[in-house]
């Protein structure tokens, strides 16, 4: 808007019009000045029309990539919650209807499990939890109750880059569930296994789709030039 | 999926496009609105690179690139503290079962 009051000015002082007055009506078309204005007014139709085209197809891409993200996070809350839920339905009971002592013991280690490797996931795809995989955002973690000492010890000598520390309470989840059904913790027949192992991978599938949707995005580093340019 | 990175140039492409829009405008709409160009301009600026920004926003649901500040992102720690509610939910839900 300042650049365009200057260019007012200068329009005024082209066409000897006073600069202190505010004119109600539009310039005198005959005149030079203005007349090759026009012109330039031809060319800004054809690009409006472009840039609007353009603009509206552009926003409706970001966004289905923002939507697609977000469900696929909502989808991983919901497979971790439905691995839950299917545990907590098919572990074996006391004849009053509650948990067995292991039961109990086996749906608080698996529950733990599930909440340290969503933790680690997102650390390893946001700048903001980046810190939580490092060995001192480990030992913090340990240090709150969200990790065993033993476990923590595993994931700091751990052959694997930082970014995949996720994987090992993904693996942890699934290794501890196929024990209870060796120890006569959780109902050990065919259809249960089945589906425990089908929502582990849905898991598995839509954790994995985050990563392919962030990584296959387009690049913003123009963006940020033009936002600084804009802010210096 | 690929769809979403058909087009790296598109973000370049889109803020050229509209950044020279916008830069023309003043040129382009004093011939028929005169001093009045400077709300024509001001809406346009308002409306087109507003857009623009939407669609960078959008463009970095994780926030990592941090164009912006105080932009649209998901808000994880919600979203943690949600699946941790879930990992004890079942659990307490389940603990005594009326069929005996």
């Amino acid at each position: 808007m300042v650049g365009c009051a200057v260019f007012i000015v200068y329009a005024k002082l082209s066409t000897d019009q006073s600069i202190y007055t505010l004119e109600l009506l539009p310039p005198d078309k005959d005149l030079p000045f203005i007349r090759n204005l026009s012109e330039i007014k031809v060319i800004w139709e054809l690009q409006k029309t472009l840039t609007t085209f353009v603009l509206t197809f552009f926003v409706n891409r970001c966004f289905n990539l923002w939507d697609s993200v977000y469900r696929s996070a909502r989808e991983v809350q919901g497979k971790i919650s439905g691995f839950n839920l299917l545990l907590a339905t098919n572990v074996v009971r006391n004849q009053d209807g509650t948990h067995t002592t292991e039961s109990e013991q086996f749906l608080e280690e698996v529950g733990q499990c599930t909440r340290l490797f969503h933790i680690l996931f997102w650390a390893s795809k946001t700048k903001r939890f980046s810190s939580l995989m490092s060995d001192e955002g480990l030992k913090r973690m340990e240090s709150r109750g969200l990790m065993s000492s033993n476990q923590l010890k595993i994931l700091l000598t751990m052959d694997i880059p930082n970014e995949q520390l996720h994987s090992a309470p993904l693996e942890w989840m699934m290794i501890r569930t196929n024990q209870a059904m060796d120890e006569n913790v959780l109902l050990a027949d065919n259809a249960t296994k089945s589906a425990l192992l089908r929502e582990f991978m849905s898991l598995r599938n839509a954790y994995a789709n985050i990563g392919n949707l962030i990584e296959g995005r387009m690049p913003l580093a123009y963006g940020k030039i033009i936002v600084l340019y804009l802010q210096v | 999926m690929r769809s979403h990175g058909e087009a790296p140039c598109l973000v370049q492409f889109v803020q050229i496009l509209v950044d020279s829009f916008v830069v023309v405008s003043p040129l382009a709409l004093y011939p028929s609105l005169g001093d009045y160009s400077v709300v024509g301009v001001g809406l346009i600026t308002l409306f087109f690179t507003g857009v623009n920004s939407l669609a960078k926003i959008f463009l970095d649901p994780l926030n990592n690139s941090a164009i912006y500040e105080n932009s649209i992102y998901f808000d994880l720690g919600v979203m943690i503290r949600e699946a941790n509610g879930d990992s004890t939910k079942w659990r307490k839900a389940g603990k005594i079962s009326p069929f005996t």
